[in-house]
């Protein structure tokens, strides 16, 4: 070793160190306590993943929830895979989506949290006030956090999710409270979430535009490739980045901030139905910043990556989707 | 194994925590450090530190011991950190290039000035290293790991360990020796 190595080495080791704070120690704990009890869990049930992501250009914004109320237990998730998986589809958006609202009233909803932690976790009554039995072969969620809870869903959304509805059906009349974590979502340095959440529930299955309750616009975009790529996995969940070509076929140019995506796996051959029971499902900003100018041109094409927390489902046997909304 | 913080042979959920535990405290300055030369954003490299020992608690039964457990998680930090910088949106983010380390109070010594000043020149002389040359130097000689573990870690030869060593500390010396040179003519 010469001097210069050993006077490097010095100068180096000099150099300050970021610490390895106790509350990112903390903060691991209690995540590795969350995955020790869940893979501990003999019988799951009434558990289940809502996913988030992060769109083109985005901060490294992961984003996943877990289902945590209404019932204790949690459901046995399948086991993790190494998978790769694409499509080749190249298919114009349809025309807008319809959907109709479900009974289900959300009374309060609000960020919590318990004792001294953060006010980390979101909590709303969900009532059911029609006439059946309501669960997840019956009803889908989108859970949106914006500024002011009164905005429009979609419009004013910072950070947007699909959620599935209780595995265990809300009987007519029924109160139940809901209480999850949404991992991902705007918090800040402390832990505590930002923004404010707002729910709303809608019926499976979509409706024509005429009797809607909701119509959500579409853009004019041809979806072509989408690949799908496992990044990381552990016994009950898996990160993987879905990139998407999307061309604008259109006569105007998409802001890329007024994009949100639905995208979804299905079995080959089921209904390619977003709204389907048995669809893995993920909704996600395309470009989250409210500053962004960037416009997608028309002809013009460009690659929309996503990354995406989700249960661990072989997503190789699966096929990708994607649906394009305009808030 | 080598180290005093390795077993965990057959373990249940309080013993993988409690070996959890003292990896945190034996090396999560480690992993948050590599993790920030990396990425160079602290809550980047918070989430990724965070990842890396959540991944070392469910990987724990698959560690044979055939590196220290140190090597072991800087080895699934770099690869998680490489994932980071492969992603699309990653690659057209604007990195922030926040120097927390190197943020100090306004009421300096002399002494402390140019101390600082001095760490400063070699920390921007280490950033505008090619990450090749910078992964090495920062496991050899800022973590401390001796060349066939940063091999390991990295998924080189140690001969590759050698010569990124010996052209880093050369890009390295005429950065430094260059800051000197314009220093002296100001």
């Amino acid at each position: 070793m010469n001097d210069f190595d050993e006077e490097l080495k010095q100068r180096l080791r000099a150099l300050p160190e970021l610490p390895f704070t106790p509350e990112l120690a903390d903060q691991i704990r209690r995540e590795a306590r969350r995955a020790s009890s869940r893979r501990s869990s003999s019988r799951r049930r009434g558990s289940t993943w809502l996913v988030g992501a992060s769109g083109v250009g985005v901060a490294a914004a992961m984003a996943w929830l877990v289902w945590a109320g209404i019932d204790a237990d949690h459901r046995a998730l399948p086991k993790p895979n190494q998978t790769l998986s694409a499509s080749a589809s190249r298919a114009v958006s349809p025309a807008d989506v319809g959907l109709s609202t479900a009974p289900i009233s959300v009374g309060f909803i609000g960020v919590t949290g318990s004792g001294a932690g953060p006010r980390d976790t979101v909590t709303a009554t969900l009532t059911n006030v029609g006439t059946v039995p309501l669960g997840q072969e019956d009803v889908f969620g989108v859970l949106s956090f914006q500024s002011d809870a009164d905005k429009d869903l979609l419009g004013a959304t910072r950070w947007v999710t699909l959620v599935d509805a209780p595995a265990q059906p809300i009987q007519p009349g029924q109160t139940v409270t809901w209480t999850f974590r949404p991992v991902g979502a705007p918090a800040d340095a402390q832990g505590n979430l930002t923004l404010s959440p707002r729910l709303v529930f809608f019926k499976k299955g979509l409706a024509p535009a005429a009797q809607a309750d909701v119509v959500w616009r579409t853009p004019r975009l041809a979806t072509g490739r989408i690949a799908v790529e496992p990044t990381s996995q552990w016994p009950n969940g898996e990160a993987f980045t879905v990139r998407v070509h999307v061309s604008n076929v259109g006569s105007t140019p998409v802001r890329l901030h007024d994009l949100l995506a639905i995208l979804w796996f299905t079995e080959p051959g089921a209904s390619e139905d977003w709204t389907d029971h048995r669809a893995t499902r993920f909704m996600a900003q395309v470009d989250p910043d409210p500053a962004s100018a960037r416009l997608l041109g028309p002809g013009q094409e460009t690659d929309v990556v996503f990354r995406l927390i989700g249960p661990p489902v072989d997503y190789a046997l699966l096929s990708p989707h994607v649906q394009w909304i305009l808030r | 194994m080598r180290g005093t913080v390795g077993h965990l042979a057959g373990c249940g959920t309080e013993d993988a925590l409690a070996t959890l535990e003292a990896w945190m405290a034996a090396y999560g300055t480690d992993v948050l450090n590599v993790a920030y030369s990396y990425v160079r954003n602290y809550h980047q490299a918070q989430d990724i530190a965070q990842d890396v020992f959540l991944r070392a608690l469910t990987k724990m039964d698959s560690f044979r011991g055939e590196s220290s457990v140190k090597a072991w998680l800087l080895s699934i930090t770099v690869n998680r950190c490489k994932d980071h910088l492969r992603s699309w949106s990653v690659r057209h983010e604007v990195h922030d290039e926040e120097q927390v380390a190197l943020s100090r109070a306004a009421s300096d010594t002399e002494a402390e000035a140019v101390g600082r000043l001095e760490r400063e020149r070699v920390w921007q002389a280490l950033q505008r290293l090619p990450v090749k040359y910078r992964e090495v130097v920062v496991l050899y000689y800022m973590r401390g790991l001796p060349g066939h573990e940063v091999a390991r870690v990295l998924g080189i030869s140690e001969q590759n360990v050698r010569t990124r060593l010996h052209r880093g500390r050369a890009l390295l010396r005429e950065m430094l020796d260059e800051g000197v040179d314009r220093h002296e003519r100001l």
